[in-house]
């Protein structure tokens, strides 16, 4: 097993939005999901998903309403609006753009230059 | 951005469900998590324990949520009020003061402001009020720019204007006789053309308005159909006599729909202070509407109507009045003998109608604004004073990473609960300011039945107390946001203000005293220029004068049987134990507008175009021995004059002499009144001193008297003169006048004493109020140097500890203390004196017999405040005294 790794800064608004692009979640759901996606390996402090979620909203990107959970409990779901998942693409693709460049600076072999 | 300003809304308006939701949501996450924990083999305590650890600081968590809300402001507002409160119970003395203070000055502002609201800000009760313009001859020669027009050139006017569209006009005021079921009754009528209802477009409350092209209608007012006629619908078609013309009455006017105000009336207004009881519809094209001459030609050579228009879509005041000027130079070239000088002058009617009280309600606007300033600067200088003992708190707090805006608001929020607290207690204080403003305003004031608190003038309020409330707080906020951290927590939390910020307090008690100095300056000058009214000679004797007016029943037509119940009257009136002397007039002096006529003069060149026009008075009886006008060359009117074919004669006052006759004896001149050239010409038998007439402050005018046996009046004034109390006289007098004639009417018994005071209601309200708000404004700056001199000497403990230590005697703890005081009082008149100067000329119209710069009041007030500075830091200065070196030098 691998140590869990803290979330980097600025991307946890980028992982909220991928996982509940899977189907609308509640806040605890939210955490399972990144949990489980990412093999546990993600250090996230829990309280810490609602001034995130807060802020999708508050942005327009999510939308929220209370719901049922699976145990039959109120819960307070998060879904993707259009906006979001536009917001997820451009967060995408610049995230691909990241990780290019700087696997190719990381990697870089001193023949390379 | 919708979703923002969504969510805003959302937590601004339901902040308390949004705090729910959000620990509901939390809370289900703790549960859920717990709930695994269980299942992966935890205790239940335990799980939940581990539950809330992994989730993290709460507290932290929701400031977080909020600050992304954009609305942690409401929720630190809260916390502030909480602690503002706090604040204001722990020292309630001093939230009084603060509160008692402003709400005070807000009352006062608020009242004042009410009453200018009313008066200028409000529409008049017409369609589109803003497009209404008057249009008057201008007189060049006589120099009266507001005269009123002639018929003849009211119609070209209505002709040819092309930039107002329906011009229509009114005769001043006139008392009108009518009579119905056998009684008379004397009423106050306004003529007006047929179309002049239409033009100002207020909906009647019964009936309707007259037809274009209508004549010998009568539109009634509210109040009036009230009084008269018990509020009878069926008085719409009935028919009555008035002034011995049938009209019928068509309609009337709901109590809203003011018109004329007497400042549309021009200069030969008939009555003061009236308003219409009926508005008489005028033929145009009849000859007993005076518009037109027997033979239908416009009336020319006759000048009494006042032109209401309403300017066309996009026309200026300007244009309009170029292109009347326009008219008016071909109508002097067409008709020059009646024209001659005739230009024009154009106002829009709300100036007519109000103007004349903007620059005294703007006066006091202004006076009782500066009287809220030192209010502020008192207010903002206790919270200061509060402050500085916090200081040691904030710089705590500032120290632990609070930040400086928070920090501003928290000073904010206390100064702004604060202010709305007075706010609230200063809008119950201006309805009883209202009441005490309407009981002293003066009747010539217009419209003063709309004073209300309307929407408009709680609005001002509101805006009065927030602006209190920044005001005052900003000044110790900033003050501490400058703060200097590291020398507040040395300074051991003893509070001292330190150099700069003393300076800044110092400063504001300087200003308070110059903005005291200014209003004390200017009520300084109100009451010296009152004084002076009152040291008027009015020309006649008031003390021992009682006056009263009286119209002759209706059915005494012929000169000869009025003139033999006078004689009666008179008799009758002589042999009232206690009476002297008694007269009468048709215009009583301080108590009724002026009349003139139109004159033509022996020695006089230019007979023809001569607009020569002289107040014009009948004088009954003993009528200058009783008034006590002396006659000053020549004779008064004798009992020969009444003679079968006696001589017309005229009695002149000096003031007509002089002007026309200047250089040459005026007794024995000739005159002719009115405009008919082959009209009989009197002889001048005399000159009498001058009367102010139209007010005390205001000069004689030229006069002509004639006697009453040439042609008596029907409702004449009566002046009769006592060795005793004027007032006692009235039940004797009135028996004696019920003894003439049952149906001689008696009203308006007033002592001349009364009578002038009335005239001066005015200035009185004008005096008292300036006088108030002085000495209010000098009663703060004192409490202003008050407070600032005892913290002063409370920092100075330690000084003047170390300073009677080492052997300082009280003179010269003394010296320090009020050479301090002295040195703020005179900085502060010094300023008070150069701001007086800048806004004395706004005193000008308001001032009569001094200058706005008058040395005795510049003298006299300097003195008084720096006195007022001096008797502020006595208090202080006996504290200083009693500071024990011993202790002080103790204390760290």
């Amino acid at each position: 097993m691998t140590t869990p790794t803290d979330v980097l800064q600025g991307t946890l608004d980028l992982l909220i939005l991928k996982a509940i692009s899977l189907g609308p979640l509640h806040g605890y759901g939210v955490l399972l999901r990144l949990q489980q996606m990412s093999g546990d390996r993600l250090q996230i402090q829990q309280g810490s998903l609602y001034p995130a979620l807060a802020r999708l909203e508050h942005q327009g990107l999510v939308l929220a309403e209370w719901g049922e959970s699976d145990n039959k409990r109120r819960a307070k779901f998060y879904r993707l609006s259009a906006k979001g998942k536009k917001q997820l693409q451009a967060e995408l693709k610049y995230w691909d753009g990241l990780v290019e460049a700087m696997a190719l600076v990381l990697k870089a072999a001193p023949g390379d230059v | 951005m919708g979703s923002r300003l969504r969510s805003f809304v959302r937590t601004l308006f339901g902040w308390r469900a949004v705090e729910r939701e959000m620990h509901d949501e939390w809370q289900f996450h703790l549960e859920a998590r717990a709930a695994d924990l269980i299942a992966a083999g935890r205790s239940p305590a335990d799980a939940a324990c581990q539950a809330r650890r992994e989730f993290g600081d709460q507290s932290r968590w929701s400031e977080d949520v909020r600050t992304v809300r954009g609305l942690r402001w409401i929720d630190d507002a809260r916390r502030d009020l909480a602690s503002a409160a706090r604040q204001m119970r722990r020292a309630p003395w001093l939230t009084a003061a603060v509160v008692g203070t402003l709400a005070l000055a807000i009352g006062a502002s608020t009242a004042i402001f009410s009453v200018a609201d009313a008066v200028l800000l409000q529409p008049l009760p017409y369609r589109a009020p803003g497009d209404l313009v008057m249009i008057w001859s201008d007189d060049t020669r006589e120099g009266r720019p507001e005269y009123p027009m002639s018929p003849g050139n009211f119609f070209a006017y209505r002709q040819r204007a092309r930039l107002v569209q329906s011009v229509e006009a009114m005769y001043s005021f006139l008392n009108a006789s009518i009579w119905q079921d056998g009684g008379a009754e004397r009423i106050t009528t306004s003529g007006v053309t047929a179309g002049m209802f239409s033009l100002l477009g207020h909906p009647p409350l019964r009936g309707r308005l007259p037809h274009p092209g209508e004549h010998d209608v009568v539109v009634l007012s509210e109040g009036f159909w009230t009084r008269r006629y018990g509020r009878d619908a069926q008085v719409i078609g009935r028919r009555l006599v008035m002034d011995a013309q049938p009209v019928e009455i068509v309609g009337v006017m709901p109590a809203a729909f003011e018109f004329p105000f007497q400042g549309m009336l021009g200069p030969s207004g008939f009555v003061t202070g009236t308003k219409a009881d009926a508005w008489l519809v005028l033929g145009e094209t009849t000859a007993s509407a005076r518009l037109v001459d027997a033979r239908g030609q416009p009336v020319r050579g006759q000048h009494f109507l006042s032109v209401v228009a309403r300017r066309a879509p996009g026309a200026t005041l300007a244009q309009i009045g170029a292109e009347a000027d326009a008219i008016a130079a071909d109508l002097e070239r067409a008709y020059p003998t009646e024209n001659r000088g005739l230009a024009a002058t154009v106002h829009s009617l709300h100036d007519e109608a109000v103007g004349a009280a903007r620059g005294p309600l703007y006066l006091l606007l202004a006076s009782v604004g500066v009287v809220l300033l030192i209010a502020c600067g008192n207010v903002g200088n206790l919270l200061f004073a509060r402050a500085v003992a916090r200081q040691r708190e904030f710089a705590v707090r500032g120290a632990l990473g609070a930040h400086g805006l928070r920090l501003l608001q928290q000073r904010l929020v206390e100064s702004l609960g604060l202010a709305a607290i007075s706010g609230v207690l200063g809008a119950a204080v201006s309805v009883g300011a209202v009441r005490v403003l309407l009981a002293l305003a003066p009747s010539e004031l217009p419209r003063l039945g709309h004073v209300t608190l309307r929407g408009s003038v709680l609005l001002f309020a509101v805006a009065v107390s927030l602006a209190c409330g920044l005001a005052t707080g900003l000044m110790p906020a900033l003050l501490a946001a400058r703060a200097n951290l590291h020398d507040a927590l040395k300074d051991g939390g003893r509070g001292s203000a330190g150099r700069p910020r003393a300076r800044l307090r110092t400063a504001v008690v300087a200003g308070e005293i110059a903005l005291a100095v200014v209003l004390t300056l200017g009520a300084g000058v109100l009451l010296r220029s009152f004084v002076a009214v009152l040291r008027v000679d009015p020309g006649f004797r008031a003390d021992g004068l009682l006056t009263l007016q009286v119209t002759i029943p209706s059915r005494v037509t012929t000169p000869a049987a009025r003139l033999a119940l006078y004689r009666d009257l008179f008799s009758r009136l002589e042999g009232v134990p206690g009476v002297v002397s008694v007269g009468g007039t048709t215009r009583l002096p301080l108590g009724s507008g002026g009349v003139t006529t139109r004159v033509t003069l022996s020695g006089q060149v230019d007979e023809a175009s001569s607009r020569a026009e002289v107040e014009f008075r009948r004088a009954l009886h003993d009528y200058f021995p009783a008034m006590g006008i002396p006659v000053l060359r020549g004779r008064g009117f004798t009992e020969a004059d009444g003679l079968p074919g006696a001589e017309p004669v005229v009695v002149v006052n000096e003031a007509m002499a002089r002007r026309y006759w200047a250089g040459n004896e005026a007794v024995g001149q000739r005159v002719r009144m009115g405009t008919d050239p082959s009209a009989v010409s009197s002889r001048v038998v005399g000159v009498v001193g001058n009367v102010h007439h139209t007010g005390l402050d205001q000069p004689a005018a030229p006069e002509l008297y004639i006697s009453y046996l040439q042609n008596p009046p029907v409702a004449p004034f009566l002046a009769i003169r006592t060795n005793a109390d004027p007032a006692a006289l009235s039940g004797p007098v009135r028996a004696a006048l019920r003894a003439v004639d049952d149906d001689l009417a008696v009203y308006d018994m007033r002592t001349m004493g009364e009578v002038r005071a009335a005239s001066m209601a005015a200035r009185v309200f004008m005096v008292t109020l300036g006088v108030l708000f002085g000495v209010v404004a000098v009663v703060l700056a004192a409490v202003g140097i008050y407070s600032v001199m005892s913290l002063s000497v409370q920092e100075r403990a330690q000084e003047v500890g170390i300073r009677r230590a080492l052997g300082a005697g009280p003179a010269e703890i003394v010296r320090l203390v009020t050479g301090q005081a002295a040195r703020i009082g005179a900085a502060g008149t010094a300023a008070g004196l150069l701001l007086f100067a800048l806004v004395a000329p706004a005193l000008r119209a308001e001032v009569y017999g001094v200058q706005p710069l008058d040395p005795v009041t510049l003298v006299a007030v300097p003195l008084l405040l720096l006195g007022v500075a001096l008797s502020g830091s006595v208090a202080p200065m006996v504290a200083a005294l009693r500071v024990d070196p011993v202790t002080t030098l103790r204390q760290d």
